[in-house]
């Protein structure tokens, strides 16, 4: 069953499952024991919860389990149901959950749903404290948490939470899961702001220059203090484990940074900022201030390394300009020496109309580097990502509506359309059509193994050249009767496959997904279709 | 060279403290300091052939433990210039212009020094002290009955203050939200007295039952040690660069459907809150949209207040408490425009009788306000105002005991203020809720005396001074602050006043005639006879409290 669609930002809720339609009496059970994942041990006081899959949030029953970790809700109605606990130390989890899928429990006539044995992973944790090289704590440091995992399809490195560091420097993310993770500090000397202003200020006097050791930043650095992230440590964390990071800044001159020609045409001004990327996403550098004169903006208090320029117009038909500079020393630059970046605009079109859902949104997602980028789809299935720094590369294109995928043919002008991507090389405008497909497909399945149904099995949909048709892919788990569906299919060849206790595999990847070909089920979807699919799981 | 003197700025209330002092470069290489305390510039030792004549040093030290700080910014503000200090707290500053510059000195974790007097006292002549609190922090774990820790719970911190010569307890606006074991801390907290809250519960708690219609359960606005009543929580008193700890657990409470109608004088333009009492306060609320009148809301048991606002913008209210303790489907809630008291205005000048004014007139002649007069701490100002320019009532005046304050302008002074067969010069104003009291009946002359005066202090330096005339309950208070060392009282009434100069009883609660009392024993004392100006010289007061 899975719960919500690929998207990283919105939760989208997806209805799973239909209620058998047959009339039956209200007197199906279920019933079972919540255990430690780690130590086996039975949970007591342990919050349990059900639902039907038909309302994912709204919970039908409640109850604590008893001293022996033993839970039974009765009295229900045929039909499928979501399972959820929790108990301090225990974050929220559902029954088998593997990050956005979950198996569902079958209650019917010849279902077993009375033996349940539900393993809830302890919390992990990862704190730390935040020092300068002096020894002293640092403050409000903004630190950034990242994991890396296949949960995307490929292993991507991308961010998690954040938080900030208090009075003592000390920081905390709880009710982890176990895996694979980085931390990330961005933060600004709490004296920075004062050097900085008096350098701003016009009686500035270099020469008396006290204030010279106070003029220093803390470039972004990676646990456990270095500022290349190929250098950083990643930790492993373990389920239940507190892990200690301090990681440890080190302050460096802080650099300016002139920006000449900063307003173009008069009374057009523009603004100009400065971008880091950390893993992926982008983010504010720390604090930096502004000060124009005349046509010159100067950006202070900069740690050196790489960042991304944006000079943007108040007009909104006035293009993006943007460079990639590395910055070592004080530096000045021409706004105008930025180059025009990438406007990419584009429709989704359907014969015979479309509904957009206000919450519609087009992603352009770069796999490579883990990029992402959103923006709205308006009710008249325009969309543009004029306002985003996109550089050249290769990005899977998603159109989420509502609580569904749109796919279609995907058509390009001034980049080159290759399945469900675009391949952008230059700073030419791209223009897509998106022509959403009629009569998308479901199929409804069993996983079996050995010819016995099975649950938590991850069912995999791959496209015919994986590679560039990452977005229509499809999964799910396959619930506790072994059923599963897949919906919102765009017609075509496929291959479906059902893997066992392989949830850490990259998925999109067609050369991993080869070595789990050997009982793949050859499918080709006709529109509107619904399909009964057997899968032998391995 | 004299020394000379500013106006001291306090951020108090600033994390990153500054201590601001001026200090004076001359071209003679000398320099000197001053503040509340004065200090002698002819003392100094430095000669004119000093070869660093054009440099500052100093010390920036931690006035709990004494102990330098390490790596303190102090600033120059006037010269752009600024230094970290040393591991001995040491900073110098060298090639200055014979300029006038203000020395800050900034450090994360400390605030500056409340009394600059202390600061300049123990400077030496070529050494700048400056002394910085450090700042102290709150901390604990919230946990339920059976001691499992709460996440998620919203603790806040109320410090005592003083606001008009009155005790209030203000929100320092640092939330802290209890993490995963229930532990909360607040920390950046200058030295004061505090209690520590935790909000009413956002989202109601699941009770534990199997039943598909298990009652709700929510924790109300709760204080250290775990009560709901600000007058029988404790307070925390915190010193400089302490950590208290304050755990406390929180009662979950069931809550009760309530389903009814309310009649109110006009249609309700928007939601009606419902609020329950506590003492002073509130521990709970919840807003509601009633459909034509009707409503439907859950909450745990107890007397409520109720108030909505009509399509007339006006204020309606439950006269009373309207209490919950059980389910209740349809039960009848009366809003009216509750109590209001009207002001009543009489004036007589050159000896005439007495003529009642118009409103407009009148507020241009004297204010009232009304001040609660319970002695509980309380999170709220009950307070209720008669507000211009055109009102002719004070509204919304809560039940309860006042302290009725007035205050005249120009030359009309008081001759007496009453409400039904109370003295409201010598008494307080108890409204009874539900009941409709009298009008406050002000009767004003133009006879009014008058006191001006000087206080013996380098004139730079603003003083305030302070006009008391002790009273049966309470004692009349008013306050001028010195302009050029001069000050003015005018629309007096005949009679004996003390008068006290000092800077240390505005941030003390003057109103209450304990405090106050100390500094009467040394006070001067005037009698003042009807159209007279009385002339004063005062010193600064001494007394300590």
């Amino acid at each position: 069953m899975r719960l919500s669609l690929v998207a990283n930002i919105v939760l989208l809720l997806v209805l799973m499952g239909r209620l058998n339609a047959q009339v039956a009496k209200d007197n199906f059970i279920i019933r079972g024991n919540i255990v430690s994942a780690v130590t086996g041990q039975p949970l007591e006081r342990t919050d349990v919860s059900i639902g039907t899959v038909e309302h994912l949030d709204k919970t039908l029953r409640e109850l604590l389990t008893g001293p022996d970790g033993s839970f039974s809700l009765a009295g229900l109605a045929p039909g499928k149901y979501w399972l959820a606990a929790q108990k301090n130390g225990f974050r929220k989890q559902l029954y088998e959950q593997h990050g956005i899928f979950t198996s569902a429990i079958a209650v019917g006539p010849g279902l077993i749903s009375d033996h349940i044995s539900f393993r809830l992973h302890p919390d992990a944790a990862i704190s730390g404290k935040i020092t300068d090289s002096e020894n002293e704590a640092v403050p409000n440091a903004t630190v950034l948490l990242f994991r890396r995992d296949a949960s995307r399809g490929f292993v991507l490195t991308f961010q998690t939470a954040q938080t900030m560091s208090d009075d003592r420097g000390y920081y905390h993310f709880g009710h982890l899961e176990s895996g694979r993770y980085f931390v990330v500090v961005s933060g600004q000397p709490w004296y920075g702001s004062i050097a900085t202003s008096l350098r701003e200020s016009s009686e500035y006097d270099p020469v008396a220059a006290d204030s010279a050791d106070l003029d220093m930043a803390y470039p972004t650095t990676y646990y456990p203090g270095v500022t290349n992230p190929a250098s950083g440590s990643s930790i492993m964390l373990h389920e239940g484990a507190d892990f200690i990071a301090d990681v440890i800044l080190t302050p460096t001159p802080a650099l300016r940074l002139r920006i000449n020609h900063a307003n173009g045409a008069p009374g057009q001004p523009r603004e100009v900022t400065l971008k880091q990327y950390v893993f992926g996403t982008m983010i504010d550098p720390p604090t930096t201030r502004h000060e124009s004169r005349g046509d010159t903006v100067e950006i202070l208090g900069i740690p050196s390394g790489k960042y991304i320029l944006e000079v943007e117009s108040s007009v909104s038909t006035d293009k993006v300009h943007g460079r990639v500079i590395e910055l070592t020393a004080d530096s000045d630059i021409d706004a105008n020496s930025a180059a025009t970046l990438p406007m990419v605009s584009g429709a989704v079109q359907r014969d015979g109309g479309l509904t957009i859902d206000p919450q519609a949104f087009v992603q352009l997602w770069n796999s490579r580097t883990a990029e992402a980028l959103n923006t709205v789809l308006t009710a008249n299935g325009e969309f543009s990502f004029d306002d985003e720094f996109l550089v050249p590369g290769t990005y899977s294109i998603f159109v989420v509506n509502g609580e569904s995928l749109l796919v279609g043919a995907i058509s390009a002008i001034g980049a080159q359309a290759i399945g469900q991507s675009i391949q952008i090389t230059g700073s030419t405008p791209v223009r897509l059509t998106i022509r959403a497909a009629l009569g998308l497909a479901v199929i409804n399945g069993i996983a079996r193994h050995n010819g016995k149904p099975i649950a938590g099995a991850m069912i995999i949909l791959v496209p015919e050249n994986a590679k560039s048709n990452v977005p229509i892919f499809r999964r799910d788990q396959s619930d506790s009767d072994g059923s599963f569906t897949l919906r919102d299919i765009l017609p075509g060849k496929y291959k479906i496959l059902g893997i066992e206790n392989h949830w850490d595999l990259e998925w999109a990847d067609p050369a991993v997904l080869n070595a789990h070909s050997d009982k793949a089920v050859d499918v080709e979807i006709r529109p509107s279709m619904k399909y009964e699919i057997t899968v032998e799981t391995q | 060279m004299r020394a000379v003197n500013s106006e001291l700025r306090r951020f108090r209330s600033r994390l990153t403290s500054m201590a601001v002092i001026l200090v004076s470069i001359s071209s003679m290489g000398a320099w000197a300091i001053a503040g509340a305390q004065e200090v002698d510039a002819a003392q100094s030792k430095v000669s004119k052939t000093e070869p660093e004549r054009d440099a500052i040093t100093g010390t920036v030290l931690n006035s709990v433990t004494g102990e330098p700080i390490n790596r303190a910014v102090v600033q120059l503000g006037g010269l752009n210039r600024a230094t970290m200090t040393d591991a001995s707290g040491h900073f110098e500053f060298h090639n200055l212009q014979g300029l006038r510059v203000s020395v800050t000195v900034d450090k994360p974790g400390f605030f500056d020094e409340r009394d600059q007097a202390e600061v300049l006292a123990d400077t030496a002549v070529s050494e700048l002290l400056l002394r910085m609190v450090p700042a102290g922090a709150i901390r604990g774990k919230i946990t339920t009955q059976v001691g499992e820790p709460i996440e998620g719970v919203r603790v806040k911190a109320f410090q005592r203050q003083i606001s008009a010569g009155r005790q209030v307890w203000v929100d320092r606006m640092v939330q802290s939200l209890t993490d995963e074991n229930g532990a909360f801390r607040i920390a950046g907290l200058p030295p004061s007295i505090y209690f520590i809250a935790t909000e009413q519960s956002r989202e109601p708690i699941w009770m534990p039952s199997a039943v598909p219609s298990a009652r709700r359960q929510v924790y109300a606005q709760s204080f250290y040690p775990g009560v709901t009543q600000l007058s029988m929580a404790s307070p925390i008193n915190l010193g400089g660069g302490q950590e208290v700890e304050a755990d406390f657990s929180l009662t979950a409470e069931m809550t009760y459907k309530v389903a009814g109608a309310l009649s109110t004088p006009d249609e309700i333009s928007s939601g009606v809150v419902f609020e329950r009492l506590a003492g002073q306060d509130i521990d709970f609320f919840e807003n509601v949209v009633a459909h034509d009148g009707r409503f439907e809301i859950e909450l745990p048991a107890g007397s409520y207040a109720v108030e909505a606002y009509t399509s007339q913008n006006a204020r309606v209210s439950t006269s009373g408490s309207f209490v919950i303790s059980s389910d209740m489907s349809d039960v009848g809630i009366l809003l009216s425009s509750g109590i209001s008291i009207p002001v009543i205005v009489r004036t007589s000048s050159d000896g005439n009788s007495l003529q009642e004014v118009d409103d407009s007139t009148a507020h241009s002649m004297v204010e009232v306000k009304l001040h609660g007069a319970s002695n509980a701490p309380s999170l709220h100002n009950h307070e209720a105002w008669w507000a211009g320019p055109h009102a002719h009532e004070i509204p919304y005046v809560e039940g309860g005991r006042y302290e009725v304050e007035l205050n005249t302008f120009g030359q009309w002074r008081i001759e007496s203020a009453k409400c039904g067969g109370v003295d409201l010069l010598n008494g307080d104003l108890v409204v009874t809720p539900g009941s409709t009291p009298g009008a406050i009946e002000i009767a004003l002359r133009d006879d009014g005396a008058t006191v001006i005066g000087r206080v013996a202090r380098d004139p730079w330096s603003s003083t305030t001074v302070f006009l008391v005339q002790q009273r049966r309950d309470r004692n009349f208070v008013k306050i001028v602050r010195t302009t050029l060392g001069n000050f003015r009282f005018s629309g007096l009434a005949p009679g004996e006043y003390s008068l006290i100069a000092s800077d240390e009883l505005i941030n003390l609660e003057y109103m209450n005639p304990e405090v106050l009392d100390s500094y009467l024993a040394t006070a001067d004392h005037i009698t003042l006879q009807s159209r007279a100006t009385a002339n004063v010289r005062l010193n600064v007061s001494r007394t300590s409290r």
